[in-house]
């Protein structure tokens, strides 16, 4: 019997029929779930024991494809065996060094279990693998959180040369930079930031501006404070600024950016007078005061005590005094009165004086001994308010007579404690360096730290008042973030960590509750 | 006879009269004297413990909010202090109150509203002798006519202001820095932070570090933290480094050292709170959450098991050495609320087994208590309207369908309405309008319903935001029963700080709540969001709050939703078996909040120069004294005293609390083991709590209570044999002989159930 015989009994349709049929055993063959779809489904029914055998079977055996892999790291994770998992994510960045992704489950791997010197390694092998802006940052975020300058330092200049540009860190990358004593690179880094109008900070400002003095770029430097002063329309800033250059080796750019940057009779242009008493330049300095005063409207007293306090460096008693009347005597503290009375008897303009006596509230003439502060202290245990040593004026004692000194012979005081305030990052101890720090001349009172002025009978209006409300509002918008950022911070972390508030009510499983984010710091 | 001899003769007799009664003069007069000249006499005086903080509750609204209280107060408990807050809105203390304090700590950076009361206060107390401890400004803003307040303050910690500040420290430069002080947990930043400009005015300021900054042609030099005979000073930036980025402080200066040089390092016994019987504490208490959560991990999982029943069966049962104790939701288990019939009875087969202690977990879970302080039922049941119809968005409309037919629950999803599904009602059970008295009272006896009878409930834990008010603290404390949590001690490398362990307790108004002593798990999980076997990391916080210094017990704090996933569960198991293995001494969580309450109680007296009575002290049964190494206990001096135990450098001296008050004995300490002859012997630490030493002519008897195997360390007669024997109520439970060895150590470990009080007899055993 041959082929061809047989060939007639094999019908067309049985051919197809078989070929379909073995086609359908060949299909449902490969169909059939393979060992690791196995893996999951025992996974999805809870035999988690079951398919953990399976894949280390798989896994002692040469299976390292990564999804086996992955597999039995999500069981090892599952299961607490924190030490097996470590091992199989290690083996699999080890056979994968270009999954950036592998990458950073290692590395979070490695945040999750507390193994900080190798989550911080890791996040370098990320950074040189493919750069990414978030691991930049945490990576410098941990080693400045350390300490670790150097390593803070040289991760800030790596990531800099592969793009990284977040203002922040870079300023903080010029402090760095600057404490080395490399100013020009620590200026060339503000500098950078600043022309993309990123320099946001007084701190940093200052730091900018302080290193351009001190690299003899005096005009650079009173462009940028101009612009910054414009743009940010806050007068501590900008008081502090030309404070600041009026400190340097270039006092005519404070003098410049007074003028450019003020209005006349504001008290910004003020400065102006004030530098040229502090140049001893006084009869210039009467003359400006002068057409200053013409100008002025709605001034301030805080500015009305400096234009006094100004008048009175410069020599010119009487101008003062029209200014004070201007401004309103009674607006005036004690001790800017005192002073404008004595230097009007210094004049033999005794009628003036006794008027401005007049409007002081004990009329009493300098040098009349009052209660010693010890004796006003001492009552303070026994619950009596007792109000603070009013007498430090003139006169008083060593310390009062410093401050006398620095009356006559700095009339900038005010200037340095905005420059003090105007430094601080915090918006809370801006609040505070307001106050604190380079002290007023005696009798000049502060406002409130809102900026409201209070009756100076009480000793508490007086100079700084505008200043304080203006920066008061700048402040109190500061305050208000750094306050929801403060909550944000101290709301996750009661005691700096991220619980109670977290935990989980009744019967819920985990993944949707938040921890209550409203607290209190 | 001659006349000039009669007249010598009687001259001679004159003289000898007069020489006689000069004689007998003297002999008089030196009889009347009292030996003033040889005899030192020192009087008792009472330890003043009492640190006063001002804060300003405009800026910081509660004492428990302050930096002091998060960040201050933990070191100055450690240092044995404890401390009352007051703040400088209200009246401050009037003067004889002050006297009472040991120093004032003060910690303002905000500006205060009456700077001139504060800084007239502080110049007033300060004159009067008390220390005072300055971190950042003395009292911002400081106005005008301040400065001699200022300066006399600051005069009498050796220091001077000035009105110079330096804003950009690019060219300052550090000139003394003292390790010792600085550097504690971060270095002092590379980029000096702004300072202010204070000097030294005299040899009484130790300064530890110090800044120089070039002035026009001279230089200037600012001290950044002095300590003194009369305080310290620390400007605030060089306090701790906080950076936003992370998210997370550091200090940098050295807070034990500095408050310890700040308010006197003389030496007296601290009270401690960590260690009893020489060994540190354990204790384990468990919230109720998730009792009935079903467990997901295999073998529990098919029969649906509640977590709760999967705790009791891995974790509670198997180990009847370790006492839990376990805090029932009163809602999860009344079915009105919400609760289930399933959750009484695994409350009942678990408060009936003898190692758990009864506690509540509250009767309706409250997340934010604060709400609760000025109840509104009102604006309450509004927000359960919005809950129950929040806005969804299609795709939430989605996954909750899915989730339905998936037969899981979801978000929004609550068990009913009153239920609530997450935070976004302000507690667990909203269906009875709260009350303090339910909250309290009705929660305690609804576990106590639960117990088997006469066994009560001994502690109450605080749930959600564990910030209670002063009335539901009382109500606990009316209630006869303990209260604690919150706290969240965290000491590892993702809270690499000890500004993350707080101190023992926190007060609202009159009322104090204990911390907790560790973090549950939700810090370990991200809020338990995984990983899941988070808590296994508490093994390094363990370890850190142990070396270099005991800062708290090792206490294992976890939900009953811990018996949910299995990675969860591995972590709990892993430290019961560390209890179990490692040398603690296992008590109840109301015995260590006891303890904790009384170190606020405890009073000290230095009797002499080398001894000190402790009296008022409760449940507090340790003291410590630091720098030990050169000093021992004084055994035949002391009374009321169990033996003591080294640690870390410090003496930690056991107390019996069978003696009050105890006197604490010390004296150099020799170059060898101390000996003890055989009526005499020292504990050096025990697994069991340990009273009423009794001293025999050979050998001694104590009574104990404790769990598992009695482990006892002592130190006794040198190669004396001792037949120890363990009896109750006159039954003896075992017999055990055991002989010192050469150096007088002796190990005995009585393997009986200590549950109830045994009576341990140590007779001589001559072999």
């Amino acid at each position: 019997m041959n082929a061809r015989a047989l060939l007639p009994a094999i019908r067309p349709d049985r051919l197809i029929m078989a070929i379909v049929f073995a086609g359908a055993i060949i299909g449902g063959w490969v169909l059939l779930p393979g060992e690791n779809e196995r893996v999951a489904m025992l996974e999805r029914d809870g035999h988690s024991a079951e398919a953990l055998a399976i894949l280390e079977q798989q896994v002692n055996g040469g299976d390292r494809r990564y999804r086996t892999l992955h597999q039995i790291l999500a069981l090892y994770e599952n299961e607490g065996n924190v030490g097996k998992a470590q091992a199989i994510l290690e083996d699999m960045v080890k056979e994968r060094p270009r999954d950036a992704a592998l990458k950073r489950r290692l590395a979070q791997f490695y945040k999750n279990s507390q193994k900080d010197g190798a989550y911080i390694a890791t996040l370098h092998d990320i950074i040189d693998l493919r750069y990414s802006e978030s691991t930049c940052r945490e990576l410098i975020g941990r080693l400045r959180f350390k300490g670790d300058a150097a390593a803070e330092q040289q991760a800030l200049q790596r990531c800099r040369q592969k793009g990284y540009r977040r203002p922040e860190d870079l300023s903080r990358l010029a402090e760095l930079v600057a404490a080395d004593g490399d100013k020009i690179q620590a200026a060339a880094l503000l500098k950078s930031i600043d022309d993309l109008k990123r320099l946001k900070t007084t701190r940093e400002r200052y730091q900018l501006l302080q290193l351009l003095v001190e690299q003899d770029q005096p005009k650079d430097a009173e462009r940028r404070a101009l612009r910054w002063i414009r743009s940010a329309k806050d007068d501590a800033m900008a008081i502090g600024l030309i404070d600041l250059l009026a400190r340097s080796k270039f006092p005519d750019s404070a003098i410049e950016v007074a003028k450019d940057s003020g209005s006349p009779g504001d008290s910004i242009s003020l400065t102006v007078a004030e530098r040229l008493i502090e140049k001893t330049q006084s009869g210039a300095a009467i003359l400006y005061l002068r057409g200053w005063l013409e100008r002025a409207q709605g001034v301030e007293p805080e500015t009305a005590v400096r234009f006094v306090d100004a008048a009175l460096a410069a020599g010119d008693a009487r101008t003062a005094l029209k200014g004070a009347r201007q401004f309103g005597l009674a607006q005036l503290p004690e001790q800017t009165l005192r002073t404008l009375a004595a230097a009007l008897d210094g004049v033999a303009a005794k009628a003036e004086a006794d008027e401005v006596r007049g409007a002081m509230t004990d009329g009493a003439p300098p040098g009349t001994s009052q209660a010693p502060a010890g004796a006003a202290a001492a009552g303070v245990l026994t619950g009596a308010q007792a109000p603070l040593d009013p007498q430090a004026g003139p006169g008083r004692g060593p310390l009062a007579s410093r401050s006398r000194t620095v009356l006559l012979v700095d009339p900038l005081d005010q200037w340095r404690r905005s420059l003090h305030a105007s430094m601080t990052t915090d918006a809370q101890r801006r609040m505070q360096a307001l106050f604190v720090g380079p002290k007023p001349p005696p009798g000049y009172v502060s406002g409130n730290a809102d900026g409201r002025g209070r009756d100076a009978r009480a000793g508490a209006r007086g100079g700084g008042a505008k200043l304080l409300k203006k920066t008061s509002r700048v402040l109190q918008r500061s305050k208000k973030l750094s306050t929801l950022r403060a909550k944000r911070r101290f709301a996750k972390q009661p005691n700096g960590l991220p619980s109670p508030k977290g935990q989980l009510p009744l019967g819920q499983p985990a993944g949707k509750s938040e921890p209550a984010g409203d607290g209190a710091p | 006879m001659h006349k000039g001899d009669v007249t010598i003769r009687r001259i001679r007799q004159v003289l000898a009269f007069i020489g006689r009664f000069v004689v007998q003069l003297l002999v008089l007069l030196a009889a009347g004297q009292p030996a003033h000249a040889i005899d030192v006499e020192f009087a008792t005086r009472p330890v003043k413990r009492e640190i006063l903080a001002l804060y300003d509750s405009r800026h910081e609204a509660q004492s428990s909010a302050t930096r002091i209280h998060r960040l201050a107060e933990m070191p100055l408990n450690w240092l044995g202090y404890k401390v009352t807050y007051a703040d400088v809105n209200g009246p401050l203390p009037p003067e004889p109150d002050v006297a009472r304090y040991r120093g004032i700590v003060t910690w303002f950076i905000e500006p205060l509203a009456e700077p001139r009361k504060v800084l007239a206060w502080l110049d007033a107390a300060t004159a009067a002798g008390l220390r005072y401890a300055c971190l950042g400004e003395i009292a911002p803003p400081e106005p005008p006519g301040s400065e001699p307040f200022v300066a006399r303050i600051l005069a009498r910690l050796g220091l001077a202001p000035s009105d110079q500040f330096v804003a950009v420290t690019h060219n300052a430069k550090i000139s003394i820095n003292n390790p010792a002080m600085i550097g504690f947990e971060r270095p002092i930043d590379k980029a000096l932070p702004e300072f202010r400009v204070v000097q030294a005015s005299g040899p009484a300021a130790k300064v530890h570090l110090a800044a120089i900054v070039e002035e026009g042609e001279g230089k200037v030099t600012s001290v950044l933290v002095a300590t003194s005979p009369a305080g310290g000073y620390a400007a605030d930036a060089f306090t701790i480094f906080y950076d936003a980025a992370v998210d997370k402080a550091r200090w940098v200066l050295n807070p034990f050292a500095f408050f310890k040089q700040a308010f006197g390092d003389e030496r007296f016994p601290v009270p401690d709170v960590t260690t009893l019987a020489g060994r540190r504490m354990y204790f384990s208490h468990i919230d109720g959450d998730g009792w009935n959560n079903i467990s997901e991990i295999e073998g529990y999982r098919e029969a649906q098991t509640p977590a709760a029943d999967v705790i009791a069966k891995e974790v509670i049962e198997p180990y009847p050495d370790l006492p839990v104790s376990v805090g029932l939701i009163a809602g999860d288990a009344i079915t009105e609320l919400g609760g289930t019939e399933a959750a009484r009875k695994s409350a009942a087969k678990i408060f009936a087994l003898p190692q758990v202690e009864i506690a509540s977990h509250t009767y309706s879970h409250p997340f934010a208590w604060g709400f609760y302080e000025k109840y509104d039922r009102a604006a309450e049941l509004e927000r359960v309207e919005s809950a129950k119809h929040p806005a969804l968005t299609v795709m939430d409309r989605v996954r909750q369908f899915l989730y339905r037919v998936a037969g899981k629950s979801g978000a929004g999803d609550g068990q009913g309405r009153y239920v609530a599904g997450g935070h976004e009602l302000p507690r667990g059970y909203l269906k009875e309008p709260f009350t303090v008295e339910t909250e309290v009272k009705r929660a305690l006896e609804i576990s106590e319903e639960l117990a088997p009878a006469g066994k009560k409930a001994a502690i109450y834990l605080w749930s959600g935001d564990t910030e209670p008010f002063e009335a539901v603290i009382k109500a606990t404390r009316d209630a006869g029963v303990r209260n604690m949590n919150g706290g969240d001690t965290r000491l590892d490398a993702e809270y690499p700080s000890v500004f993350y362990v707080p101190p023992i307790a926190r007060t609202a108004g009159s009322q104090r709540q204990i911390y907790a002593a560790n973090s549950n798990e939700n810090t370990y999980t991200n809020n338990w969001h995984g990983p899941y076997y988070g808590q296994l990391m508490l093994a390094d916080t363990l370890k850190n709050t142990e070396l270099p210094r005991r800062l708290k017990p090792f206490n294992l704090y976890y939900h009953m939703y811990s018996g949910e996933k299995p990675g969860a569960l591995k972590a709990v198991k892993t430290f019961v078996d560390e209890a179990r293995n490692s040398q603690v001494i296992p008590v109840k969580a109301s015995e260590y909040a006891a303890i904790a309450d009384d170190f606020f109680a405890a009073e000290l007296q230095q009797v002499d120069a080398s001894s000190w009575m402790v009296a008022r002290r409760g449940a507090l049964q340790t003291v410590r004294l630091d720098d030990a190494d050169a000093i021992d206990l004084d055994d035949a001096k002391s009374t009321g005293v169990l033996g003591a135990t080294r640690h870390a450098g410090a003496l930690y001296i056991a107390l019996d609390s069978a003696v009050e008050p105890a006197v604490i004995a010390i004296h150099p300490r020799g170059g060898n083991t101390p000996q003890f002859d055989k009526g005499s012997a020292r504990l050096i630490n025990s697994r069991w709590q340990v009273k009423g030493l009794r001293r025999e002519a050979c050998g001694f008897t104590v009574d104990a209570q404790g769990y598992g195997a009695g482990d006892m360390h002592w130190l006794a007669a040198p190669g004396q044999a001792y037949e120890v024997q363990t009896s109750r109520n006159g039954a003896v439970l075992s017999t055990v002989i055991a002989t010192a060895d050469a150096s007088g150590y002796l190990q005995v470990r009585p393997e009986v159930d200590a549950l109830d009080p045994v009576q341990l007899r140590f007779a001589c055993h001559e072999r």
